[in-house]
């Protein structure tokens, strides 16, 4: 079993054990405005060929000017270690690799399986039928027609999340590989973040797609409902819940790496 | 001319609201099957409670009937976000009954099942539904090359993002919501489930009520502003009439093919007025050749006629209109 290291701020490198991990991801899945610089994804690169790790760049979903900054980011890995792996959470991303940087390695984001994350299933799962619990069990890459179409565009992987539900899919006989992100699911996002402004008095309903300060940087809230299993976790845009325990089976159901969330957003 | 679909879940509402100024209709079906094997739980839609729902095919044929006979078109909604292979039995069952029936466009967001259509190219046109996260032109181009005539954008992007994709791309329709549930999260990226309705615990998880703890080393009268402001979250989905109306100058300048207004399951009288309210606009729009700045005061008095209600940013689909106005008018 792969272990990779997530990082999303450069300043987080050095807590990287590089005797535990084979891999670094760095880069950002929720948010365009926190995309690394082309310096700060140059460092995370070297300091994965100094430590002889390998390297994932990762990438959040993108209006047209993220993909356009995007481009800086893609322009340098493809130049820097062609072959690397870009893990895309936006078809749009995944068109553009494939039309411009086809030398690199798309994987798809765990945005992108659609898995439900609602905790509140572990509330409902002894009243659900057998046909139910399988299907949030899960996805929908085991339609044929969709794995050979991620086949067909070099997609070999897939990320998922370590969801309480667990798992009922055999990748390891489809020729396509997986890996689990861990201790952190990823539940929602949206880009009405709420941190923006969130400490100015008298702007609490101004909410929408507004520049920022980069709030999420300062704050992490924490939502306790009755209704919900578990606490939610808000970062920036997103909601995540933690999840610790990792499914024994994993390895037999085709995952063959984790990856480790040293930070979030 | 930007086309106005309107949400349909009984028969009898189709004349209604075509006569109200619909150009086309959208619903979704829900076959007794599907609920006995997975329960509403397992969504065939993304509006799985019943009375969202049309209840039998004979019911869609009528609908088709009725539409066809007024040169408006029907769009039948299979689309949750993710469907197992042992579901497509009874997806592909609904989906050709649908074609027979003469459905015009399927509504999908899963890509394994837009695949699966194209290949078996059943007659009928596809149409990506928000589901589908189209935030930038390339994802269009991808989706208008696997053969999708239709993309509806997601609620998650500014009037001038929208600009900026309409103009890098052509060939392919795209629409924008205008009115009702305005989402706090990007549909197409929630996971968290949509229940039929089975009691306060089980309200869709952003109007649940929360209590919040803030982790932060700012001062602690900044924690306490920023803890309150978390607590919007649950005020945000409550569809207190979210509307988006004042955008439609700015659609019509960009050529936008449609509005879309969301209402699957509420009551007649509140979709006619919705159509109404639209159409309205859209009229005065043609016919009156406003300048932006007077479409959207007329956009918004109408609204205030129509919902006797005052704009408000929080239930503004594009409240950066609302902040320009306000810059302007205070």
């Amino acid at each position: 079993m792969e272990r990779a290291a997530y990082i999303t701020k450069i300043e987080n490198i050095l807590r990287i054990d590089t005797k535990f991990y084979q891999r670094i991801y760095f880069g950002q899945e929720f948010c365009e405005r926190l995309l690394p610089s082309p310096e700060d994804l140059k460092r995370a690169i070297d300091f994965a060929r100094e430590n002889k790790l390998q390297f994932t760049l990762i990438t959040p979903y993108v209006t047209n000017r993220g993909l356009r900054e995007l481009r800086y980011l893609l322009d340098l890995i493809a130049s820097e270690t062609p072959q690397n792996e870009v893990v895309f959470n936006d078809y749009g991303v995944l068109r553009m690799l494939k039309r411009r940087y086809p030398e690199l390695k798309p994987v798809m984001g765990r945005l992108l399986n659609k898995m439900k994350r609602d905790p509140r299933i572990l509330f409902i799962a002894s009243m659900l039928p057998i046909d139910a619990i399988r299907y949030f069990r899960g996805l929908s890459i085991d339609n044929p027609i969709y794995r050979d179409f991620l086949i067909q565009n070099n997609i070999t992987r897939i990320e998922l999340d370590n969801v309480f539900q667990g798992f009922d899919i055999n990748l390891s006989i489809s020729g396509i590989s997986a890996s689990i992100y861990v201790p952190y699911a990823y539940v929602t996002t949206t880009r009405a973040c709420l941190a923006i402004n969130c400490d100015v008095y008298g702007m609490e309903d101004i909410v929408g797609i507004f520049p920022c300060k980069r709030e999420c940087q300062k704050y992490t809230f924490y939502l306790k409902s009755s209704a919900m299993p578990t606490i939610l976790i808000r970062k920036g845009n997103t909601i995540f819940v933690r999840n610790e325990k990792v499914p024994s089976y994993i390895d037999k159901i085709g995952v063959d790496r984790i990856v480790y969330e040293i930070d979030l957003i | 001319m930007i086309r106005i679909l309107a949400p349909v879940d009984r028969v009898d509402e189709v004349d209604k609201l075509i006569d109200a100024g619909a150009d086309e209709i959208y619903c979704g079906l829900v076959p007794s099957e599907w609920l006995h094997k997975y329960t509403a739980i397992v969504a065939l839609t993304r509006r799985p409670a019943p009375s969202a729902n049309l209840k039998s095919f004979k019911e869609l044929e009528e609908c088709v009937e009725i539409a066809h006979s007024h040169n408006a078109e029907v769009s039948l909604t299979i689309n949750e976000h993710y469907y197992r292979a042992d579901q497509y039995d009874l997806l592909l069952k609904i989906t050709e009954k649908a074609a027979d029936i003469g459905v015009d466009y399927i509504v999908l967001s899963d890509l394994g099942l837009l695949l699966t259509l194209r290949k078996m190219n059943i007659g009928v046109k596809l149409h990506v539904s928000i589901g589908g996260v189209a935030l930038n032109s390339e994802a269009i181009k991808f989706y208008q090359e696997l053969g999708v005539l239709r993309v509806q954008l997601p609620r998650d992007l500014t009037i001038e993002e929208i600009r900026e994709i309409c103009n890098e791309v052509s060939g392919i329709q795209l629409g924008a919501f205008i009115l009702n549930s305005k989402c706090a999260n990007i549909d197409g990226f929630c996971t968290f489930l949509h229940f039929p309705p089975m009691g306060p615990l089980y309200n869709n998880a952003c109007m649940l009520s929360y209590e919040v703890f803030v982790d932060s080393n700012e001062d602690e009268e900044k924690k306490i502003v920023a803890g309150v402001r978390q607590k919007v979250w649950e005020r945000f989905h409550i569809d207190d009439r979210p509307c988006g109306a004042c955008a439609l100058y700015d659609f019509n300048e960009m050529n936008l093919g449609f509005v879309k207004i969301v209402g699957r399951g509420y009551p007649t009288p509140k979709k006619i007025l919705d159509v109404t309210f639209i159409r309205t606009l859209l009229n005065y729009l043609y016919e009156k050749k406003p300048s932006r700045e007077a479409f959207r005061l007329f956009a918004k008095s109408l609204y205030n006629r129509f919902y006797n209600r005052e704009c408000r940013v929080i239930m503004c689909y594009y409240p950066e209109v609302m902040l320009e106005w306000s810059e302007q008018h205070i």
